[in-house]
């Protein structure tokens, strides 16, 4: 969610692209032992979200804030070292990447309220204002047998499964109440039902979507889903829609799907199911 | 014969109410806004047209944001070599969920 507020400002962009080598890393669930140890060195704070500075060999650089002044004061302190040294990562590290298997192919995940917000005293505050327009998002992997199946007409149960799993997650919701999917000379339709066990919140969208191949390799996947959503959850800031919806708020939300290009940085973090690689197994055979 | 004269009358009179109340609530404006109450019960599909396709994947398009453009590294390994090459501090984004997912 912090993106939304620091990462908005172009000259904070700029500054960041051009003058940092920017690193955005999962801390709360598995890190390499070596890179552990070099949070420690650093002298890192932790904590749920933190942009903090360090040069290559290990100095740490607080950083005082999160706009332009604060990140040209670290400039300022910042003396490159002579040759620092950088281990590489242990066999045993360099295994537990998480990395998607060969041929697997990644939808970008966004989603939105598009209408029916009502502001808390709260979030009429500028800066929230801002997260709550801020768009969701994460990526899910389609397996190569499933992206396969796609290409031969065939909408794969596994992950039709895996991508309406994710849009329960988005939605506080435990599970699909129903799924009614055609895919037609490569266009996707169909409408999805699901309820909160106390049957008070939930959503139902409509989809669309289109399919694509070339020579037998999927070359479009983009879906759009559009619907009603009531949240009967408490917010659990967890989502930008935590912060959009408040509890038995009805709002009209929206999720698309889209392929990415793999070679794009935004498609090589793994999907936020991914906590750990012992995740793997369980989320390509949902 | 018991059932003839006696329930099937009452049956009658149920289903004309039940027909009745549902006719009430199609025509009174409070009624059937009640009547669709949204996403906790399953509504009639309406369907996304071509044109709203089009309008909602262009705005849900994550590389029009900001930071989809920063060219981050995933790996603080990475990172660091990167740094050393080229002379610049690294800025770290840490968090127990990662900054390029979820909202």
């Amino acid at each position: 969610m912090g993106r939304a507020l620091i990462l908005s400002d172009p000259k904070v962009v700029n500054l960041i692209s051009t003058r940092f080598v920017p690193c955005a890393v999962r801390t709360g669930w598995y890190l390499a032992p070596e890179e552990s140890k070099f949070l420690k060195q650093i002298e890192h704070p932790g904590g749920t979200f933190r942009m903090y500075a360090c040069t290559a060999g290990g100095k740490g650089l607080p950083v005082s804030g999160s706009n332009l002044a604060a990140l040209e004061t670290v400039l300022g302190k910042f003396k490159p070292e002579a040759n620092p040294k950088v281990p590489a990562l242990s066999e045993k590290s360099q295994d537990s990447v998480v990395e998607p298997p060969p041929g697997t192919e990644v939808l970008y995940v966004v989603w939105n309220v598009l209408d029916g917000l009502k502001l808390l005293p709260l979030e009429k505050h500028p800066a929230y204002g801002k997260l709550q327009r801020e768009p969701g998002f994460d990526r899910l992997w389609i397996r190569k047998d499933e992206a396969q199946a796609l290409t031969k007409g065939e909408f794969p149960e596994s992950l039709k499964k895996r991508m309406f799993t994710k849009v329960n997650q988005i939605f506080f919701v435990p599970e699909t109440k129903k799924l009614a999917v055609t895919l037609d000379k490569g266009r996707l339709s169909g409408v999805v039902h699901a309820e909160t066990k106390s049957g008070k919140g939930g959503y139902q969208m409509d989809f669309l979507g289109f399919v694509e191949t070339k020579a037998g390799k999927l070359t479009r996947f983009d879906m759009v889903a559009k619907g009603a959503w009531r949240n009967d959850q408490v917010s659990a800031y967890a989502s930008n829609l935590a912060w959009a919806s408040n509890k038995g708020q009805k709002v009209t939300v929206a999720v698309s799907f889209t392929l990415a290009d793999p070679n794009d940085v935004l498609a090589k973090t793994p999907p936020s199911a991914l906590n750990v690689p012992q995740a793997m197994a369980g989320y390509l055979n949902p | 014969m018991l059932l003839r004269n006696h329930v099937v009358p009452h049956l009658a009179w149920l289903t004309a109410a039940v027909v009745f109340c549902a006719a009430c609530m199609a025509v009174h404006p409070t009624l059937a806004a009640d009547k669709s109450v949204g996403p906790d019960k399953e509504q009639a599909s309406t369907g996304i047209s071509l044109t709203e396709f089009q309008k909602l994947h262009k705005q849900l398009q994550i590389k029009d944001q900001p930071w989809a453009a920063i060219p981050w590294q995933l790996s603080i390994t990475e990172a660091r070599k990167v740094a050393a090459k080229e002379n610049k501090p690294i800025l770290l984004f840490t968090g127990n969920g990662h900054l390029l997912a979820c909202g």
